[in-house]
């Protein structure tokens, strides 16, 4: 796709230009504004009460949270699932992407993996929060110690340390490389003496020599190589977790793809999520535009699509298998106690999205930021309800039960969204949020003789 | 009279036809030269380097490591200790393979990113002679090496290949 | 010697005590006792109640090995029954009960409320020194500490003061203490009063009245093929509940079970054992009886029975007949004939009626009628035994008798020991009033020189309403000796040294007498050598052997004296006595109206009368029918609870014009239409912490102030209460939420067909008397199907532990819940707690209603109770799944948890497909004194980590190390876990089952052997259960 805007603009502007670029993204990074300070305190406040309420929960025991017989996993477990999902998009869009030269991904990559980095971060939090000693989290990692102990490589949660631990590398170093180039932008017209010195140190002295392009290039084709299995992989050992069970509505073969589709489906809604406020925010129109979001709900569609095809196939499993177990779950859901959680996932993950066939939605931002909230609400609910419906009715009815959900949840759930918002609201204002180089890769470069226009 | 002083002559382009016109120029009477650029381009590669990057290789082997690493680490710790958990062999290796998957992304991805600092030069803490803030922005530039002899010749081929500026600088 | 001059110190510190412990009589018992006990207060320098005392093993004797626990028997006088028990003890602390084999009474069983004893002796409310009443304020009487002497001395003088009529009221006693109290009455004119609500008085008046000897015979339930049960709860509270249990599951797992029917008007737990439970309209039993009587006169039986009264029978039963006892006890004409057709067919039959449901106000019509029945079967001599009878002293008339005398003045001394009427004796009768008039001569009056003092070592309804309350030992730290029916004589011996500044009742008892110049049993005779003395005179039946000394030394070890022979089932023949002629019976069914219902008030294994109520363990033990914990609730049929407009957990207000109680509402299927269902023991507003804290609901406060016809016994079914709706929630808490097995087929059931008789005549042909295969039958030998395994499994070297449950045996009476928490240091968590689904028990006795098939095609209620613990499988699905080898597989095939490498992931209890995992959610300690009982060889947990049964790992540890000593791996039977050695029915085995002849595995072979969901999951559990068994109705 050629980058310019005649194709949605009727008075033919001209294309963007490389110095147009620099100077619409580095604006972002001018003093920050009364809203930003507002905008970050709200998150302060909100990690701050995360925080209090773990450490409160960790000093009157872990009991303060709802879990409790037979529903050992509950939300702590659901949000780690859940932010784990968000932080697909990411990669997905800066590297599977990359792979298969989508231009639309060029302005909304760097927010994206900025959104992976940092839902990773957040992610990694809940399996500590979740343990009933957490102070000994650490015992899950292969370290030589004196205790002469090493963890049971034979356990999904062991997996999951390996590969959430490798996610968050890789996606760091991923983005941390992406950057290089842009914060040495950025640190050319630095102008405070703080920026001057954060920018130089963090750009590493890049310059943008020949060489230097040369081997960055290739190795950034090498990462996008490495990252795109992994957001395979990432979810799948996630799901793992569940699959490898033998709890009714957990022992499936097809939540790996189902978990990675439902991944991709709330991460590129929390893209939109973001998005659209900061290109309201920072004017960035020219830079994100229509076409760009139409590509988004495309890839919304598409997922929504394997989504609901997954559930079905979850159904259908559940009434082929023949296994009283499974079909009383899968009855359950829908039908039983909790039915509000199942039905509120279904229309947010199933039914809502298929409004985008129509396209004038697909490009309606108000419409479509509506739609990503819903969709984000509707992929905590599919969490929540394969892990907690599946864990109140499983083999003994005797041992049923249910859940009853404690101010501490739903405190460090806040806290979560406090955290994340928190680095993102740093992250926007001291480093280029939208990927200055590789916009100007794909804008024709500046030629003498025109004929012999930019291509690719 | 020949000067033999270093000098750095930097040549400013707006347009990046005329850059690599004048970098064609340069190699033509094989001077030791650098192309500076805000983006990296397929046009600037084939002129300036066309061969390949080594980068690839040190992540292969990389990948190799890591992937042995964690095939062995848990089937080693597993022989260790020896736990039996429910009948399941002591080294079960398919589930060994989630550890191995994921060593092999993480050493790779980890030395590809030493790579890009080793032939980059990075962390690069000294002035680069020649290099200006606006190659970052939007114009290109070509900086040659010579002595002070020389000068003369370089900033000719530049402003015949459509330079905005030449300036000479000392090369220290 | 060393000992001796401990012992004295000790006694010289105590200032002046009477020589009362026994160190004449044996010293070196004492002196180990002494010797441990000090040391167990050196090392609990913190229990800051205590008088710390230290003695340092300078010669440590060989009996006190730090470590290695001491075990002492005794007997157990929870209730009457007086099983023989073991305490086991440990550096000086009695830290566990059990039953003591030797004793023919419960064979070495013992059940829940026995196992809870020990927290009577660790109460944190115990009472710690003497009392006396200081004033009385709203929030309840205030008492001071006093010295022994003072109280002696007032108590003396109260006595030589006294013009009238001095009273001792006790419980139902042993026989060591009866001997005080008979001694008092008849040397110091104590008019000796006993009060225990749970007494089958009337049963014994009915045996009176019909055999002539007043009693409640023994009967031997597993020599009849036949038994009809109306309302006899002898599974959880009747007169001897472990031994009856154990004879009822020695037939039921026999080759030739009997056959059981039930009839009540609530499902109790020994209702839900029987293979036919009949719902009968309250009262109405008795035309049940007389319809049976004239059916069995009809088809020629009782040969034995003299003309002459058959005919009166005749007469009696002329109007009779299968529709009006339908009319008059809801059950179905169909139903009732049947039981005709099995009592007829049957060999050897036995009829039973007791409990609640024969406690009308007119019993006696029931429970003689139900005598004349076994007369007319011929059971009388073969299962029912009138030799050797059990003769309660309780008596309420006594006790109102006195509550009279007290209003008018006529008392002035009252001794109250063992008993609470403030509590289980209806209010409506005035005894708090009462015994504030102990000593007023008249109006205006003061109290004069009247006195009332309550030996007791809690300070609950009755002890508060004293003068004086003095701190007695509990059985565990006192002497006595107890005979049963069988001739065998039980002892009681002190497991421990007293706790605290408390002494025995009897020595307390003997020194008053002493005190006004009238020592009992010679002077300076104490309580233990009267109790030696007495033992040996009743023990004396049989040849001893020359020396004395070395029978009673002996005893104590064994726990009394247990004649050859001498168990509760040999035969004597009965009477008929002529004044049966004098009966007439009427039914005497209760009709309720409008928004009243009939107060059924029930004893159960959970709470009996209350006397258990300040135990943790028997307060969050699940009710085994209701599942219900902490407090009292009141059962309501689903219809009736309809029409009043009440949904389950409700709070209700139950009203009469004696009294009002708050309880939730529990509805169910299994009670009559017409009646509210309330357990007894519930609602204290005295006693302790625990039992004031588990809610109103004392039925005993709603209970009109009559005595029931002829037998003067206390009508438990004489309160029609009016039912409001209370505000909001009634604070209903339960374990088990889902009463179904959704056909899931958990707890099998092989169904047996034939009438018992049929049955028992199969000469075993096909191995056993099982007629065709029920229902349930298919998967019956999925305990050892064979499945392709993945992997090869695990070699066990030496040993692969392994355990049996016997569904047909078990009782779900959860003896084995209360063992389990005293041997593994369980915390009881509370009410908030558990209402959160977070109980700890490591057993969880699982109720299930289904439905049975009957001969005609319908269907019968089947009531399962499915013991559910860790089933350490082979495969185990938690195992693999914790990080950090929390738990594995152990070389002995055991599930193994090891505590402190768990980081609580909780991901082995999320894949556990039993949920038998228990996380510690919250760090849980133990209140002063309970942390006592705590058993040293067991791990407390910690917050955040995951627990679960381990089969008792640290009695295996112990049978190993005594094996190794000798040189030989461990031996079938050698290692009981805790649930095992307790279970009244042995249900339970426990063993090797890498040794083919041990009895577990021959157990797991056997035709009815099964493992839960194994066919399922191919969990392959070490735990495997054999079928329930029915008969089809």
């Amino acid at each position: 796709m050629e980058y310019t805007h005649n194709d949605h603009d009727p008075k033919k502007e001209p294309p963007v230009s490389y110095a147009e670029v620099n100077d619409t993204v580095l604006k972002m990074l001018e003093p920050p504004g009364t809203g930003w300070f507002l905008l970050l305190f709200t998150c302060l406040f909100f990690l701050a009460i995360g925080a209090s309420c773990w450490f409160y929960q960790m000093w009157a025991g872990f009991g303060e949270s709802g879990k409790s017989h037979p529903i050992g996993w509950g939300t702590y477990i659901t949000n780690f699932v859940f932010w784990v999902g968000i932080a697909h998009s990411g990669t997905l869009i800066s590297a599977v992407l990359y792979l298969f030269r989508a231009n639309f991904r060029q302005p909304i990559y760097r927010l994206a993996e900025a959104m992976t980095v940092f839902a990773v971060m957040t992610a990694g939090l809940f399996p500590i929060i979740h343990l009933g000693r957490p102070w000994y989290a650490l015992w899950l990692i292969p370290y030589p110690n004196q205790r002469a102990l090493w963890p049971n490589f034979r356990s999904p949660l062991l997996w999951d340390v390996f590969a959430v631990s490798t996610y968050f590398t890789i996606s760091a170093t991923f983005f941390f490389v992406g950057l290089i180039p842009d914060i040495a932008a950025a640190r050319d017209r630095a102008t405070t003496p703080f920026r001057k010195i954060l920018y130089g140190a963090t750009s590493l002295g890049w310059r943008g020599s020949h060489a230097q392009w040369k081997h960055y290039t290739s190795a950034y084709l090498i990462f996008a190589a490495f990252a795109t299995p992994l957001v395979v992989s990432v979810h799948s050992v996630v799901s793992w977790d569940f699959a490898m069970s033998i709890v009714p509505g957990w022992h499936a073969t097809i939540f790996p793809p189902y978990f990675v589709a439902g991944a991709i489906f709330s991460g590129v809604a929390m893209v939109i999520t973001l998005i659209i406020p900061l290109r309201k925010a920072f004017n960035l129109h020219r830079l994100i535009t229509p076409v760009h979001f139409d590509a988004m709900s495309k890839l919304i569609l598409l997922t929504s699509g394997v989504v609901s095809y997954s559930y079905i196939t979850e159904f259908y499993t559940a009434w082929f298998s023949n296994n009283s177990f499974e079909r009383f779950q899968f009855w359950f859901r829908p039908f039983g106690e909790y039915w509000t959680a199942f039905w509120g996932m279904t229309f947010c993950n199933c039914i809502f999205p298929q409004l985008l066939w129509i396209k004038s939605l697909r490009t309606n931002i108000a419409f479509l930021f509506i739609l990503s909230i819903f969709i984000n609400i509707g992929m905590w609910l599919e969490r929540f309800n394969i892990i907690f419906q599946s864990l109140t009715r499983e083999f003994i009815p005797a041992a049923w039960g249910g859940y009853n959900f404690s101010w501490i949840e739903i405190g460090i759930t806040v806290g979560a969204f406090g955290w994340f918002g928190m680095w993102m609201t740093l992250f926007i204002k001291y480093f280029p949020s939208v990927a200055i180089t590789e916009i100007k890769e794909v804008l024709p470069p500046p030629m003498r003789k025109t004929n012999s226009g930019a291509h690719h | 009279m020949s000067d033999s002083s270093s000098r750095a002559v930097v040549g400013i382009f707006t347009y990046m036809d005329d850059a690599l016109e004048a970098v064609k120029r340069v190699k033509a009477a094989n001077f030791d030269y650098r192309m500076y650029s805000p983006v990296p381009r397929h046009e600037i590669e084939e002129v300036t380097y066309p061969e390949k990057s080594p980068v690839r290789i040190v992540s292969l082997i990389a990948a190799i490591t890591g992937c042995t690493f964690g095939f062995t680490l848990s089937i080693l710790c597993s022989l260790d200790w020896p736990m039996r958990t429910s009948a399941k062999n002591i080294a079960s290796v398919p589930a060994f393979f989630v550890p191995g998957y994921e060593c092999t992304i993480l050493f790779g991805g980890v030395a590809t990113l030493f790579a890009i600092l080793v032939f980059c030069r990075l962390p690069n803490v000294l002035k680069t002679a020649g290099y200006d803030p606006r190659f970052t922005h939007d114009k290109f530039g070509v900086v040659v090496a010579c002595t002070g002899g020389q000068v003369e010749d370089v900033k000719s081929r530049m402003m015949d290949s459509g330079a905005d500026e030449v300036d000479v600088r000392d090369s220290l | 010697m060393e000992g001796q001059i401990v012992q004295l110190k000790g006694r010289k510190e105590k200032g002046g005590e009477p020589e009362s412990s026994g160190l004449v009589s044996i010293s070196r018992r004492r002196f180990l006792q002494v010797l441990g006990a000090g040391s167990a207060m050196g090392a609990a320098a913190c229990a800051s109640p205590v008088k710390q005392e230290i003695v340092s093993y300078v010669k440590p004797d060989p009996e006190q090995i730090p470590g290695v626990a001491t075990w002492y028997s005794s007997t157990c006088t929870e209730c009457s029954a007086n099983c023989g028990i073991r305490v086991r003890t440990r550096e000086g602390r009695a830290v566990k009960v059990e039953g003591n084999p030797h004793s023919p009474v419960n064979r070495g069983s013992l059940c829940a409320l026995g196992q809870s004893s020990l927290q009577s002796l660790y109460d944190p409310d115990r009472i710690r020194t003497p009392l006396k009443r200081k004033a009385n304020t709203p929030t309840g009487p205030q008492f001071e500490p006093v010295g022994w002497d003072e109280v002696f001395s007032k108590l003396g003088d109260a006595l030589t003061k006294a013009t009238n009529k001095k009273v001792l009221l006790t419980g139902e006693l042993t026989t060591g203490y009866s001997d005080v109290a008979q001694a008092l009455s008849s040397q110091l004119g104590f008019t000796h009063v006993v009060w225990d609500p749970i007494q089958p008085v009337a049963v014994a008046q009915a045996a009176k009245m019909t055999y002539g000897t007043f009693g409640v015979p023994t009967f031997a339930i597993d020599k009849a093929q036949v038994v009809v049960n109306f309302g006899a709860d002898f599974l959880e509270t009747w007169v001897n509940p472990v031994g009856y249990a154990r004879q009822w599951s020695d037939s039921r797992r026999s080759e030739h079970p009997l056959r059981f029917v039930h009839v009540e008007p609530r499902l109790s737990l020994t209702g839900a054992n029987a293979d036919l439970w009949l719902k009968s309209a309250p009262g109405s039993e008795v035309s049940m009886v007389l319809f049976l009587i004239k059916e069995m006169l009809g088809r020629g039986r009782g040969e034995g029975l003299s003309a002459d009264v058959r005919s009166k029978l005749t007469a009696l039963t002329k109007g009779v007949s299968a529709e009006t006892v339908e009319h008059e006890t809801g059950v179905s004409k169909e139903k009732i004939l049947l039981v005709a057709e099995y009592l007829a067919s049957a060999e050897s039959s036995l009829v039973l009626a007791g409990g609640t449901a024969a406690a009308t106000a007119d019993p006696l019509p029931l429970l003689v009628g139900v005598n004349f029945l076994n007369l007319i079967l011929g059971n009388v001599g073969k299962t029912v035994n009138v030799a050797e009878a059990k003769k309660p002293a309780s008596s309420a008339k006594a006790l109102s008798d006195a509550i009279d005398d007290m209003q008018n003045g006529k008392v002035d001394v009252l001794v109250v020991y063992g008993t609470n009427p403030a509590f289980t004796f209806p209010d409506s009768f005035g005894f708090d009033h009462a015994v504030n008039r102990v000593g007023v001569k008249g109006e205006g009056t003061g109290k004069g020189a009247g006195i009332v003092v309550a030996l007791s070592s809690h300070l609950d309804e009755t002890a508060q309403l004293a003068d004086y309350v003095l701190p007695v030992h509990t059985s565990l730290e006192d002497w006595g000796y107890a005979t049963t029916p069988g001739g065998a004589v039980s002892l009681i011996q002190p497991s421990m040294r007293p706790i605290f500044d408390t002494r025995s009742a009897g020595d307390v008892l003997m020194t008053m007498a002493a005190n006004s110049g009238k020592a009992i049993g010679g002077d300076g005779k104490t309580f233990d050598a009267l109790v030696k003395a007495g033992f040996l005179k009743a023990a004396a039946t049989a040849d001893i052997g020359g020396d004395l000394e070395r029978f009673w030394m002996a005893s104590l070890e064994r726990g009394g004296y247990f004649p050859k022979g001498s168990s509760p089932t040999s035969a004597a023949a009965g009477t008929v006595d002529a004044a049966a002629h004098q009966l007439d019976f009427k039914p005497h069914a209760h009709t309720v109206h409008g928004d009243e219902l009939l107060l059924y008030p029930f004893p159960s294994v959970k709470s009996f009368d209350g006397r258990a109520a300040n135990r943790p363990w028997m307060q969050e033990l699940p009710d085994p029918i209701t599942q219900a914990v902490w407090g009292a609730w009141a059962e309501v049929h689903s219809k009736t609870a309809k029409r009043l407009n009440l949904a389950h957990g409700d709070a209700l207000i139950l009203r009469t014009d004696d009294g009002e109680v708050q309880l939730p509402v529990y509805v169910s299927d299994y009670v009559h239409e017409d009646i509210v269902a309330v357990p007894l023991g519930q609602g204290h507003s005295a006693y302790g912490r625990y039992a004031k804290s588990a809610g109103q609901g004392n039925v005993f406060s709603l209970l009109p102030k009559t005595l029931a016809k002829q037998t003067d016994v206390l009508p438990m079914l004489s309160a029609h209460v009016s039912v409001l709706r209370g505000r909001g929630d009634g604070g209903l808490v339960v374990t088990q939420e889902f009463s179904s097995q959704m056909g899931r087929d958990l707890a099998k059931t092989k169904m047996l067909t034939g009438v018992a008789a049929a049955a028992a005549h199969s000469d075993g042909h096909h191995g056993s008397g099982y007629g065709s295969h029920g229902a349930n039958d298919h998967g019956a030998h999925a305990g050892h199907h064979e499945v392709k395994q993945m992997y090869h499994q695990r070699e066990h070297p030496l040993y692969e532990w392994g355990m049996n449950i016997d569904l047909a045996a078990c009782t779900g009476c959860s003896a084995c819940v209360v063992a389990c928490y005293a041997e593994n240091n369980i915390p009881v968590v509370g009410k908030k707690i558990v209402s959160q689904g977070r109980e700890m028990s490591w057993i969880r006795i699982e109720r299930y209603y289904d439905s049975v098939p009957t001969e005609s095609g319908g269907e019968e209620l089947k009531v399962s109770f499915m013991p559910m613990m860790c089933q350490h499988c082979q495969n185990a699905p938690c195992e693999p799944v914790c990080p950090v080898y929390a738990t594995y597989h152990n070389e002995e095939g055991m599930n193994a948890m090891i505590y402190n490498r768990c980081v609580g992931t909780r991901y082995c209890s999320n894949n556990c497909s039993y949920k038998v995992r228990r996380f510690n959610w919250f760090q849980y300690e133990w209140p002063e004194l309970l942390d006592w009982q705590v058993n040293p060889d067991v791990t407390k947990r910690t917050v955040g980590i995951m627990e679960k049964c381990t089969f008792c790992v640290q009695r295996i540890a112990e049978a190993k190390d005594i094996a190794k000593d000798l040189g030989r791996s461990v031996e079938d039977g050698e290692v009981t876990p805790a649930c095992v050695q307790t279970c009244p029915t042995q249900a339970i085995t426990f063993g090797n089952l890498k040794d083919p002849n041990s009895r577990v595995s021959k157990l797991a072979k056997g035709d009815r052997a099964y493992k839960v969901l194994d066919h399922h999951l191919n969990t392959q559990p070490a735990v495997s259960y054999l079928e329930d068994i029915r008969y089809k109705a």
